[in-house]
Order: structure tokens, then sequence, then C-alpha cells
């Protein structure tokens, strides 16, 4: 009995860990690039998703082409959302600009509801990853396409960010935009450009949590909240760091779930917000990416 | 001078005129939840009213008055029902209400409707508008869908036919849910059952994945599944996607539609469900006293435009049932007056309806028995008739 709890609470908790861990990188991405806690991150898996959607239904998308159209629109949405928030406010005092990103996320479910509707839509599984078993371990098939999904997104955004002359340039205006100004590195850029690596991001989470709790126009914020909740457990600075985070998260609310009840899980998970907050208040606040 | 004498004439025409009309409207009220988290069961059910009021005017009415419908939305919120069921009472004056749509607008209806004296047919899915005892009084409220305890009691006749005897209960906890689980308890011993466990859900989750766990651990024959709306086609993904053996996944009568087999997709293959005959017309043998109307609802369903914008879906005739009955409740009465028509209503035996064969009685004020009913199979996609 105990090994069969604790296999569901690996399936399970990995499913939705893998998910937060992908909303974690994005919100690293932006915080570093930005210093900016991008309240519309849930709307970005929203919108993806749902445009993902919208494609899956009118055309049959192969598991390349789902990944390359996921890419492509996370990306466009990303590039959106910074040329309507960030992008007209570089300048404004912090608050302003997590204030746009507040009103960005609301504007967008707005979108959502009125383009999708209030019903939930069930985002097909795109990729064919069979479910796995070896022993007592079991991953169906949802957790299985989701932790692939995330584990191919930090090994990607590693190598980009670490040896590509773009990644180079984000990184170097993360540790210290004047600096990476005066070595010809333009910061706007480089934050645009971290927005739409984070809209991809999202549109990715999209697809691994499409199947398993299907995409309703009011969950971008819980799960945005999530991913924040694993960026701060991961401190922001490493990549690796910050998407453990995200497990480590999943894994927490699986055991809530099923060793106490489900109410318990958003209770406490916030509460753990609360508590990193005030602990750790600067975790990644000077962040230098290693 | 002439001017005035036209002017005059012009008068009396006017003042006049509503006598020459043909036979003044009857005025029924109707409640329905066309905004909220019920509107996808409102607004059709409206528009099936619509219909239904359209094909009895045009048929001569009911004792040579037509009927005229008064129509308010009530949000899905019950405070808005109420306070729409007063309009309907104290300034439109209704004879009659029909609706509201969700069991707590019900509630909220039905007493002052008790207190005013107003005949209400209602469309809510819960019992407790029409038990009695704690809840209050009954004497004028009446509703068209089946009785929870009679969806149970179907249910547990089939379950009992094939030889399960251990269930696993998962319930909304929503007053819907909490009506189905009372009922499911209380019954299990009758049918010789025996529950070996029993969770709950929030109806507005996404993800029941570990209820669906906990419940399959106990290893039960089946597990049924009690709540409207999504909810109901995440749970059957959730047990889907259970290693292991699986048990039956049954679901409660308000799933049958289009929406469950969409949102459960591949999961929804071999769950079993109770419904209206609407869910599976062509099944209904030759003989069956509401083989016409049902074919007659679905064409007509189909011909208003009705089923190009919300699918056929189990609750879809009961806003016409609703008003089958009063109409014949009116033409037993004889005259449209509130109390001799809800002694009517009281006394209506056998009035075929899409939902099914109504005999209501002064204890009973639905008169649908488990023979309304049929078991449903979602197989290859589509519902088929349960063997």
């Amino acid at each position: 009995m105990v090994t069969l709890y604790l296999a569901q609470i690996v399936n399970s908790g990995l499913a939705l860990g893998a998910v937060y861990g992908i909303m974690a990188l994005g919100f690293s991405l932006i915080y570093n690039s930005s210093r900016l806690i991008n309240f519309a991150q849930g709307e970005l898996l929203l919108l993806g998703g749902l445009t993902l959607f919208s494609l899956s239904q009118a055309a049959h998308l192969g598991p390349l082409t789902a990944l390359l159209a996921a890419g492509g629109c996370g990306y466009l949405l990303g590039r959106l959302l910074f040329a309507t928030t960030l992008g007209l406010s570089i300048n404004a005092s912090p608050l302003r600009q997590l204030m746009l990103t507040v009103a960005a996320s609301l504007c967008w479910q707005g979108v959502a509801i009125l383009v999708w509707g209030k019903n939930p839509l069930l985002l097909p599984q795109l990729l064919p990853i069979p479910e796995l078993r070896a022993g007592p371990i079991f991953l169906s098939r949802d957790t299985a396409t989701a932790l692939t999904l995330a584990v191919c997104s930090v090994l990607v955004l590693s190598l980009i960010l670490g040896y590509t002359r773009i990644g180079r340039a984000i990184r170097a205006v993360s540790m210290n935009a004047v600096a990476a100004r005066l070595q010809g590195v333009n910061p706007t850029t480089c934050r645009a450009l971290s927005f739409a690596m984070a809209g991809a991001l999202g549109a990715l989470a999209a697809m691994a949590v499409g199947p398993q709790t299907m995409l309703r126009y009011d969950m971008g914020l819980g799960i945005g909240l999530k991913g924040f909740v694993a960026a701060t457990i991961g401190g922001y600075t490493s990549l690796w760091k910050v998407f453990f985070g995200g497990l480590a998260l999943g894994a927490l609310e699986a055991v809530l779930v099923l060793v106490f009840s489900g109410e318990l899980k958003e209770t406490v998970t916030y509460a753990l917000l609360i508590l990193l907050l005030i602990l750790a208040p600067h975790a990644g606040g000077h962040g230098e990416r290693s | 001078m002439v001017k005035r004498g036209v002017l005059t004439f012009l008068c009396i025409l006017l003042f006049a005129l509503p006598a020459f009309a043909a036979e003044e409207p009857i005025l029924i009220g109707g409640l329905f939840a066309e905004s909220g988290p019920a509107a996808f069961v409102g607004t059709p059910s409206r528009l099936v009213a619509e219909m239904t009021v359209k094909q009895i005017n045009d048929a001569g009415g009911v004792l040579g008055r037509p009927i005229k419908l008064v129509i308010y939305d009530t949000e899905s919120k019950p405070d808005v029902a109420l306070r729409m069921a007063r309009q309907l009472v104290e300034s439109d004056h209704v004879l009659a209400i029909i609706g509201p749509t969700s069991t707590g607008s019900g509630m909220a209806v039905k007493k002052y409707a008790e207190e005013k004296n107003v005949p209400v047919i209602m469309t809510v899915g819960g019992d407790p508008v029409i038990a009695g005892g704690k809840y209050g009084p009954y004497a004028w409220t009446f509703k068209t869908p089946q009785r929870t305890s009679t969806a149970v009691r179907k249910v547990y006749e089939y379950l009992k036919a094939h030889d399960v005897k251990k269930v696993a209960l998962m319930t909304a906890k929503d007053a819907f849910g909490q009506d189905g689980l009372d009922h499911l308890k209380s019954l299990a011993p009758e049918f010789g059952l025996e529950v070996a466990a029993e969770e709950t859900f929030d109806p507005k989750g996404s993800d029941f994945s570990a209820q669906a766990f906990k419940l399959g651990t106990e290893k039960p024959q089946a597990v049924i599944i009690w709540t409207i709306g999504p909810a109901g086609a995440i749970a059957a993904k959730n047990f889907a996607s259970l290693p292991g053996d699986k048990p039956l996944v049954v679901e409660c009568h308000g799933q049958p539609g289009p929406e469950f087999l969409e949102l459960a997709g591949p999961a929804a293959e071999g769950v079993i469900m109770p419904g209206t005959k609407l869910m599976a017309p062509d099944s209904l043998p030759a003989g069956d006293p509401q083989k016409a109307v049902v074919e007659k609802f679905v064409k007509d369903y189909s011909e208003n435009g009705i089923q190009a914008k919300f699918p056929l879906n189990t609750h879809s005739g009961y806003a016409y049932d609703a008003l089958i009955l009063l109409q014949a409740g009116l033409e037993k009465a004889g005259k449209a007056d509130p109390a001799a028509l809800r002694d009517a209503l009281q006394q209506l035996t056998g009035v075929p309806g899409v939902s099914g064969v109504f005999t209501i009685t002064p204890e009973d004020h639905n008169g649908l028995s488990t023979d309304s009913l049929i078991m449903l199979l979602v197989k290859d996609g589509a519902f088929t008739p349960a063997k």
C-alpha cells in the first residue's frame, strides 16, 4: 500500500511539477533580464495552449509541427506581451511595470473568454510518448510527456544561454545592464527576447498541462503563481535549480493531496510562498546568473 | 369641430380595441439561468420554452387563449432568482412559473412561491425542492427532471443485475453532489451493495486524480461519480489513467450529452450513466409511449436551430415537459386559476413527455419512475443503450 501511494505521488507530482518547472523557467528568464515579476506568465500558457488547440482542430499536427507551432505561437505571444507592457514602460517605475503585467493578464483572460468561451477545452496529446512502467514506478502518458517536454526545455535553454552569442548577451544584461550596454549589447532587444522565450516556454507548458487538466480561461493566474512559487524555491539564478524547484513543488502538492486533502494544497503552497518571501527576501534579488 | 370628432372617434377606438382583440393571453413566468455557471442548461431551456409556447399557441392555445411567456434571467444566483420571481408575481401578475434552472435558485423561489400560492414547475436537478420535511412544504412546487433517488435506483438496478457488490462513491461538494451522496449511501443496502470508500471533490477543480487513486486502492467493482458539468469528464479521465485494473465508471444522470464525449475523449469509452430517452431516440421500441413525443421533439429541436447552438443533451427536454404539464393541468382545471391549476396538476396521470410519462400525485410532485430513464454506454464515441 505504501509503495502504491509512493508510486502515485511520484506520478502525479512529476506531472504537475514538470509544468511548474517550465513556468518557473519563464519567470526566471524575465526576472533576470528585466527585474520584473511577470504576472501574465500564466496567460502566456493559456493563450499559447488555446491557439494550439484551435490549430489542432483546424489541421492535423504531427509531433514536430506541434512543437514548432507551440514554440512559434509562444514566441509571438511573448513579443506581443513585451510590446504592450515593458516595451512601453522601460523607464517607468518597477511598480508601474508590474501593474502593467497584471493588467495584461486580465486583458488576455478576457480575450480568451471572448474567443474560446468559458468551457474547458481538452488539448489533445500531441506527442507520441508512451506510458512508462519500471517495477513499482509508473509514469502515465501525461506525466511522461510533461517530463520529457520539461527536461528538453531546460537542456535547450541552457544550451542557448551558455553557448550562443545572443544567450551570452542575455546573461550579460541580467548581470549588469549598463556594463552590457557599454559592450555594445542592446538591453531592450535582450529583454524582448527573454519575454519571447518565456512565451515559448509557456506554450510548451500548455502542451504538457492541456491534456492533463484541460485549458480553461481562469487557469492562468493559479498556474502562473505556482510557477512563481517554484521559481522562488529555486532561487531564480540557476536553470536547473529553478526547474527542480518546480518538481519539488509538484511533489509537495501530490503528498498533501494524497495523504491529507485537496483543500490543504492551495493553502500550504501559498503559505510557503509567504514564508519564502519573508525568510529569503533577496532570493535571487541580486541575481547573478551562474 | 370635425377635427374634434375625429379625435373623439380615435379615442373611443383606442380604448375599445382590446375588447375586439382575440382572447387575452394567459401570462406564464419563465426563470432561466441565461448567464453564470448554469447558463449551459438555462439558455437552451429558454429557447425550448419559447419554441414549445409557440407550438401550443399555433395549435390554438390553451382554453382558447394563447400563452404568453414573461422571461427573466436568474444569472444562476438564488437571490436574483428570488427577486425575479417577486417581479413575475407582484408586477407581471403571472398565473404560474416555469423554472428556475439550478437547485439553489429553486429553493429560494420555492419558499416564496409557497407563501404566495403560485404554482411553479421547476427544471432543477436536486430533490430538496419537492422533498418536504426539513426542506419545507411543497404544495405548489413541481419539478420535471427525475428525482435524484430515481436516478440512483436506476444505477443500482443496473449494477445489481450485473453482479456488482462493492462500489466506491465520488461526489461533488455542491448541493447537487451532496444530494446524490445522501441517496447513494442510503439506498445501497437495499440493492445489496457495499460502499467501500467515498471521496468528495470541488466541481470547479481541474484534476481529481488523487481522489481517483485513493478510491482505486480499495478495489471497488464500480465507482459512481455524481456531478454536473465538465468535472464529470475530468473524473472519467482521471480514472482512465490509473495504472492497473480499473473499476467500471458510472456517471450520474446529469452527464449525458456531447460535451462529456468531447471532454473525456478516449476516456469516455465504456463509461455508463443513466439518461433520458432523448439520448437514444432510435433505440426506443415501437410501443414506447414516449417514442412519438421524443422523435417530434428531436426534430423540432434541430428545425428551430437550437441544435446548432446547443447540441441535444439530457437536460434539453425538461422545459418542454414543464410546459406540457402546465398545458395538461390548465386543460384539466378548465380555468386559469392558480388553485385550480395546482389541484389539476396533482391529478395528472400518464402524460407522455420527453423525459418520461408523468403521473403526479399530491405526495409525488415529480411523477417519474425509473422506467423514464435508460442506462447508456459510451461506445465508439457515442451513446448507446447499455445491455
